[in-house]
């Protein structure tokens, strides 16, 4: 977008330019505004301590909202930003207390890291997946909350992951053998590169929808299920066909669909490809992801069978095509891989109301769909 | 989606006392005469996590991470009990 501008910007004086080039790059990116204004107020504020609130509150939302946006750009679903409100900054505020709403305790810039780890962790539990969390067991939740708080810290705080290792994720999974056996699956899901872009956006999609029966056990199971699912596939290794590559659930369906074969591609031939994908339509998946290795190529290979899909099924959307890093397993050996995936949403095959007939009609559609 | 703002509310070390004052808890604070909500440790300024105000009383909360985490826990299942209500 700014580089697309810059030339118009040519007909100024220089510092002019610049200038405009410096808050345009803001405009656009306010998180990293937050950023600078932050280190620039943590100087000033060592002459002018009530440049301490600024220095803070840029620092936490600005870090946080700029991981807010890298992960907007690894699913398709949208995700809160956070706003630090000051509570008592002036003496003679008058209070209003707003009950089970906690109000954390920051301290000066020599606990930055303290700080901040707390607003992390307290960001991931109350606003991270929040709809979907509702149908999770204690477990899950606690074991999405680190995972995912892990996951903020190593992009934008190096200097923080130590102290939430040390002092919340190890004594944690040494405590509860269930949130172990659950980090480890997301460790191997992630291995691939797909813990936000399938794992968290299917639970986005869960947290949308309503059960009038309140099935909380099945729910709990079938995202262990989804999480098994998954992590089998992150697993599998190159060439293995007989590790499942479609998830029906009886609220959660979905596909992933391998498109890499070289002989296929270098024929230029998607038939084959758009019929797996189409048969997944068919059959009512309401999410199927096509991933396959990050060259121009296949790119292009997989964006016409994207576009075939598309053309056989109007409803179908193509939500968002990624590019990521991961490592797959060829003979035993972790290779690491650039991998393209897109995301074909089948609106039609959304439901967002489950009663409890739907469910027993679910079990029997379950019981005949084979792909 | 949930993409509306999320607000996080928090006390700056220096307003703290100020802030004690104003919930009426002050005294009794500075007499380490109150505990933390879930593990009953005496809370300090060293170890205040945050602060939960509710209808009866304000709860403070050390900054143990189990304690933390318990927070984020009956933080949910508060909102889940108002969501069933």
């Amino acid at each position: 977008m700014i580089a697309s501008i810059t030339p118009l910007l040519t007909g100024f004086s220089g510092g002019v330019a610049i200038t405009l080039v410096v808050v345009l790059y803001f405009v656009f990116n306010p998180e990293k505004f937050q950023k600078w204004s932050s280190m620039i107020a943590w100087l000033v504020s060592r002459i002018w301590k009530n440049a301490e609130y600024y220095a803070i509150k840029n620092e936490v939302q600005g870090k946080i909202n700029g991981f807010v946006s890298s992960l907007e750009s690894s699913t398709t679903a949208k995700f809160p930003r956070i706003k630090l409100q000051w509570a008592n900054q002036g003496e003679d505020e008058v209070m209003v207390w707003e009950e089970d709403t906690a109000i954390l305790l920051m301290r000066d810039r020599t606990h930055k890291v303290k700080n901040f780890v707390h607003a992390v962790y307290f960001f991931t539990s109350e606003s991270l997946l929040r709809k979907s969390k509702k149908h999770l067991s204690k477990s899950q939740k606690t074991s999405i909350d680190l995972f995912a708080t892990k996951q903020i810290l190593e992009q934008t705080s190096g200097a923080s992951v130590e102290q939430f290792m040390t002092d919340y994720f190890l004594p944690h999974i040494e405590k509860n053998d269930s949130i172990r056996e659950l980090i480890k699956q997301y460790v191997n899901v992630e291995q691939l590169g797909i813990f936000f872009p399938i794992l968290v956006q299917e639970l986005s999609y869960l947290g949308h929808k309503v059960f009038l029966h309140k099935p909380s056990n099945e729910v709990i199971e079938e995202v262990k299920s989804l999480v098994k699912f998954l992590e089998d596939f992150s697993q599998r290794e190159v060439g293995d066909i007989t590790t499942p590559d479609t998830f029906v659930g009886k609220y959660t369906r979905c596909a992933i669909r391998i498109v890499a074969s070289k002989q296929v591609r270098e024929k230029g031939d998607i038939t084959s490809h758009t019929e797996r994908v189409s048969n997944c339509i068919e059959k009512g998946y309401e999410n199927v992801y096509l991933i396959g290795v990050d060259e121009r190529k296949n790119r292009n290979f997989m964006d016409s069978v994207a576009d075939a899909v598309q053309v056989a099924f109007q409803d179908v959307q193509n939500l968002k095509n990624y590019k990521f890093s991961g490592k797959i397993k060829m003979r035993g050996e972790l290779v690491p891989v650039k991998t393209y995936m897109i995301h074909l949403h089948n609106p039609s095959a959304t439901k967002y109301i489950y009663k409890e007939e739907d469910v027993s009609q679910e079990d029997i559609e379950q019981n005949i769909v084979t792909v | 989606m949930d993409n509306e703002n999320k607000q996080l509310n928090a006390v700056y070390e220096k307003d703290l006392d100020n802030l004690l004052r104003k919930m009426g808890i002050k005294e009794d604070f500075d007499a380490g005469k109150i505990k933390c909500k879930f593990c009953k440790e005496t809370i300090s300024k060293e170890n205040l996590h945050s602060i939960l105000p509710q209808a009866s009383a304000f709860n403070l909360i050390c900054d143990k991470p189990e304690c933390v985490i318990a927070l984020a826990e009956y933080l949910d299942e508060r909102k889940k009990v108002k969501t069933d209500l």
